[in-house]
């Protein structure tokens, strides 16, 4: 480029783009060449600048209050820490609150499951229970029917020599085909030993079964039709075939 | 202006205070939606504060070089957003019109002064200055010759001068102090 002088210079609009930053690098080396030969031309580019600032000045509009504390904040970040955008900071907290919810909701559910197992083990047990009920309460009121029933007997067995203090009640009913049987007093069972009741059929003792001594219920017995008599011996555990009549213990006319 | 070189916080904060509202200001004659024009001056601080070190003041005022990167910043988001193909920005009667209003003319009050700039020459100056555009590129968009936009800038940064006198140079060389 050919050397202008002064006026030429100022003339070219070289000075207009330095200073609105449009000039190329030689054209700026130009300039700056011009302003330190002329101190002029250094004071009127310093003028301009300050011209253009003031009337940028003029367009200011006061960004949001909020947005000084964010830029501070933006800067005060170390720069070697890698920043998200807000887009993937959502994506990351909505991903931690789904794996949380995931985790709760498997948790809630193991809970429930081990809960549930255990109501249902509850609810067999009382199930069971309930049964067993019934059935006892059905045993009852079929004892209590045969009590009441007036075609029952009432047989009294008393003691014998060998028991005298023996007092054994027996309900005995033909129609219905059944023996109930109430200890009111036996002596203690000897170790090995147990009672048996029978049945005095035209002289022949029929078996009608063991019985618990210790039991003061009422106990169901083997009914023996044609029974004449009833007696209870004391036998070796597991019972006989045969009464052993030597330890007859209590019997009674039916 | 040390305290740029060293990226002092406390320097940062006055810059913010000094400029922020001019930069936002230019922010928005770029990108007119606020809420993008927002995230540009933010950016733009962050490469200011980040770059603080490449400042050469013999090569120009402090605010020049900040505008020069708040420039960059939000014409590089209108690309991004697909706003801007080229250089150019969107019909010139929108932002020629965004001009006018955006002008706050009771600030400091310079009423007067700010009006006896006629629009032929500001148009050319906001083009340049706020927009970014070459003279090449003003020369097509307001259709008229090179050698007229550049006796329009001439003219009109001549008026600016006068317009701003030297109260005002006096109340920038604080500014740059205070920085």
């Amino acid at each position: 480029m050919e050397k202008l002088n002064k006026n030429e210079f100022l003339e070219s609009g070289l000075l207009e783009q330095y200073v609105l930053k449009i000039a190329t690098p030689e054209e700026e080396a130009i300039v700056e060449e011009y302003a330190q030969h002329f101190p002029e031309i250094a004071a009127q580019i310093k003028e301009m600048q300050a011209a253009l600032e003031a009337y940028a000045m003029q367009h200011a509009v006061p960004p949001p209050p909020g947005m000084k504390k964010q830029v501070l904040s933006e800067l005060n970040t170390p720069a070697s820490a890698s920043r998200l955008s807000f887009g993937t900071g959502l994506l990351i907290a909505a991903c931690i609150a789904l794996a949380l919810t995931s985790f709760l909701l498997f948790k809630t559910q193991s809970l429930y499951k081990v809960e549930n197992q255990n109501l249902q083990i509850a609810f067999s047990e009382l199930e069971t229970s309930c049964l067993e009920k019934e059935k006892q309460s059905e045993a009852i009121a079929q004892q209590l029917h045969i009590l009441r029933a007036p075609s029952t007997k009432r047989v009294q067995l008393l003691g014998t020599a060998n028991a005298p203090d023996a007092d054994v009640a027996v309900y005995w009913n033909e129609q219905e085909a059944t023996g109930l049987l109430q200890i009111a007093y036996l002596p203690p069972i000897p170790e090995g030993k147990t009672y048996q009741i029978w049945a005095d059929v035209d002289g022949v003792m029929i078996n009608a079964g063991l019985f618990n001594g210790e039991n003061f219920d009422l106990q169901n017995i083997q009914f023996i039709a044609r029974a004449e008599s009833l007696n209870i011996t004391l036998e070796p555990a597991g019972g006989s075939d045969h009464p052993t009549v030597e330890f007859l213990q209590a019997n009674g006319k039916v | 202006m040390l305290w740029l070189k060293t990226a002092n916080p406390k320097g940062m904060e006055s810059l913010y205070d000094h400029y922020s509202a001019a930069l936002y200001g230019i922010a928005l004659k770029i990108v007119p939606d606020p809420q993008i024009a927002q995230d540009v001056l933010q950016e733009a601080f962050v490469k200011i504060w980040k770059s603080a070190g490449s400042y050469d003041a013999s090569k120009g005022t402090l605010f020049t070089w900040c505008l020069n990167i708040l420039r960059n910043t939000a014409i590089d988001k209108t690309r991004s957003l697909g706003y801007r193909k080229s250089g150019k920005i969107q019909p010139l009667e929108h932002f020629v019109d965004i001009g006018k209003q955006s002008i706050q003319p009771d600030q400091i009050g310079m009423k007067d002064f700010v009006f006896n700039l006629e629009d032929k020459y500001r148009e050319v100056i906001d083009l340049i200055y706020f927009q970014g555009y070459t003279q090449r590129e003003v020369e097509e968009t307001l259709n008229i010759p090179l050698g007229t936009v550049k006796s329009r800038l001439r003219i009109g940064l001549s008026k600016l001068r006068t317009i701003f006198d030297a109260n005002c140079v006096t109340l920038g060389v604080i500014f740059f102090m205070l920085g």
